[in-house]
């Protein structure tokens, strides 16, 4: 369960610069729940989902994630959270260009205890599920918008994580690929993961698997 | 254990190596370069120490020349029974010695006197004369020459004679006795041994007169007041002893190292800017990388040990392959063009091979000059890239 309380985010605080980013957010995730975080460009949700993922600190607030406070957790621990109960789709793939799929899809196992075995099982069932392994000595870069949507969600499903985060998953898309991504996330949400989608997209708008949608404004909750 | 070596991050750093491919074999050509350079220059300086050291310690204490016109004459014999009553003097050796220019070899040799009756003032000498027949050194047609001095004879076509030429242009043959290996190459390459009788008649000198005589005085500190001596019992003599030999030797040494303290310094000043280059900041893909895999999960300390990984493979690699490069062109190649640079003034002597002295102490030194130097200069810049928040980075 993800529950957010009060979360503001201040960048530059202090500086001529300063910008409000959110104010006061609360809201909860039940285990198991797809939620949207839906709003125009600017408006905090890929920062929101930052802070979810403990790659941002809030300014004030906290983020409880199975009893879990992660707001103010060091940055070896959030590594950690991240690593045993987050997979993170964002918006521009953030794939490492020269590296192969399959070097890419392995990526937050290297660190691991697991063996090099148990790691390539992994990311060759990853990379089967959202059909890219036919891809898998192929340089990043050398890949489709779409291939490359596919190797960061088998990136990001490879550590079998409880909660997705995804970052305007189809902002980089086109239509028939923003389709089959949905598929992909009903299939996701058929098996129980808790699933957070930042997204101004009208596509995930009223769809029958989305439990929640939480529209952000300015950085406030409407 | 599996915390200072994870196999897969290993092949991650490697990889990361290959991916940066044409950086990182400029830095290795760089740190190599840096390294042969400098181990090369302590290598030769080595080993002419080593031969100079053995050198200076078979000197004798003082060296008693007599001059004319500021150059070096022969000496009468005679005055050898009046230096033996100087006190502190243990023995007092009439030497017969002078250089011998083999034309079709372009080198000269040494050719000593000895005498099986008079102990060497040279140890090193006298353990050669002892250990062959000393009817060698009777006769008047043999002699006893340096390995290498028999590879030159031999080379031209002398493997069982010599013929040196007197001052009056006739002949002389000598025949090879028997060979040794010095205690220093320098001896080995360089030294004919003789009967005196012999080098008497090769370089036309009379039986009452030596080309110097040399003096032992066990204590020290009584070197300055005997020579002091010397010089006052004879006028014309100059009496050198071994400290200012040493000096001058080492004033060679000394200057043939300033040129490589030039070159040691350009190549220093190089590998500084890379490490400036590397501490100034990573490139904005390395950062990017740094805040995926941060995002990923990896801790800061996965990050820090995969690129502790890469500079180790870098410097480690460059290390010991510059090493091993200097071992080889040191001691298996005879350092071309860099010996020529320390020991340009025997190019006449025949040429002489460095003795392999293989100092760790020196190893030890360029290595903490070098590596750990390295290895901050790649894991600092990581580590604060490492510390910023992954968002700020991958955004």
């Amino acid at each position: 369960m993800i529950k957010v309380k009060n979360v503001t985010k201040i960048f530059n605080e202090g500086k001529p610069t300063q910008t409000l980013a959110l104010k006061d957010i609360s809201f909860d995730i039940l285990e198991g729940e797809s939620a949207l975080l839906k709003g125009p460009s600017g408006s905090g949700k890929s920062t929101l989902l930052a802070i979810i993922a403990a790659l941002l600190k809030p300014t004030s607030g906290d983020v409880d994630v199975d009893g879990q406070k992660i707001a103010k957790l060091p940055d070896n621990f959030a590594s950690l959270y991240r690593r045993e109960n987050l997979g993170f789709i964002f918006q521009k793939f953030n794939l490492i260009p020269t590296l192969s799929v399959e070097e890419n899809v392995i990526l937050p196992l290297i660190p691991s205890d697991l063996s090099k075995e148990e790691i390539e099982e992994k990311a060759k069932s990853a990379m089967s599920k959202f059909s890219i392994i036919h891809k898998k000595d192929d340089l990043a870069k050398n890949l489709s918008g779409g291939e490359q949507q596919r190797v960061a969600i088998a990136r990001a499903l490879v550590n079998d994580p409880k909660i997705i985060l995804a970052d305007e998953p189809t902002a980089n898309l086109d239509s028939k690929l923003s389709k089959s991504f949905l598929e992909f996330v009903k299939i996701l949400h058929d098996e129980g993961k808790t699933i957070v989608i930042a997204t101004h997209d009208p596509i995930f708008f009223d769809l029958d698997f989305i439990d929640k949608e939480i529209e952000i404004i300015r950085g406030k909750m409407q | 254990m599996k915390r200072f070596f994870n196999i897969l991050l290993f092949e991650y750093a490697l990889s990361s190596l290959k991916r940066r491919g044409g950086k990182n074999i400029f830095i290795f050509f760089i740190f190599f370069l840096l390294i042969f350079l400098l181990s090369s220059i302590f290598f030769i300086a080595n080993s002419i120490k080593y031969e100079l050291r053995h050198t200076l310690k078979s000197l004798p204490d003082i060296t008693l020349q007599k001059l004319q016109a500021g150059r070096e004459q022969n000496i009468d014999i005679s005055r050898v029974d009046k230096i033996a009553t100087i006190e502190g003097v243990s023995e007092v050796t009439p030497r017969v010695w002078g250089y011998y220019y083999f034309k079709n070899a372009g080198a000269n040799f040494s050719i000593v006197g000895v005498d099986r009756f008079t102990p060497s003032y040279k140890k090193s000498i006298q353990k050669v004369v002892d250990k062959f027949d000393s009817t060698i050194f009777d006769k008047n047609d043999t002699m006893v020459v340096g390995a290498g001095v028999k590879k030159i004879l031999e080379k031209n076509y002398y493997s069982k004679y010599f013929n040196f030429i007197k001052p009056n242009g006739d002949f002389k043959r000598v025949y090879i006795a028997g060979t040794f290996k010095g205690t220093t190459a320098l001896e080995s390459n360089d030294i004919i041994l003789l009967s005196a009788q012999n080098v008497r008649e090769i370089f036309g000198l009379s039986e009452d007169k030596a080309t110097d005589i040399t003096l032992r005085v066990p204590n020290p500190k009584e070197i300055p007041t005997v020579a002091k001596k010397l010089i006052e019992m004879f006028p014309d003599c100059r009496a050198i002893t071994k400290s200012d030999l040493k000096i001058s030797y080492e004033n060679i040494i000394d200057y043939k190292s300033g040129i490589f303290l030039a070159i040691f310094i350009i190549a220093l000043f190089t590998f500084f800017i890379i490490i400036y280059d590397k501490a100034s900041g990573l490139s904005s893909d390395e950062k990017r990388e740094i805040g995926i895999q941060k995002a990923v999960g990896w801790k800061i300390s996965d990050i820090l040990l995969q690129k502790g990984y890469e500079a180790f493979i870098i410097s480690f690699v460059s290390f010991f392959s510059a090493i091993t490069f200097a071992i080889f062109y040191v001691y298996f190649l005879d350092a071309p063009m860099l010996k020529s640079i320390f020991t340009g003034y025997s190019i006449l002597k025949p040429p002489f091979k460095l003795p392999f002295v293989l100092d760790f102490q020196t190893i030890v030194l360029i290595f903490f000059a070098t590596v750990p130097l390295y290895l901050a200069a790649t894991i600092i810049p990581s580590w604060f890239a490492a510390t910023l928040e992954a968002d700020e980075v991958i955004r």
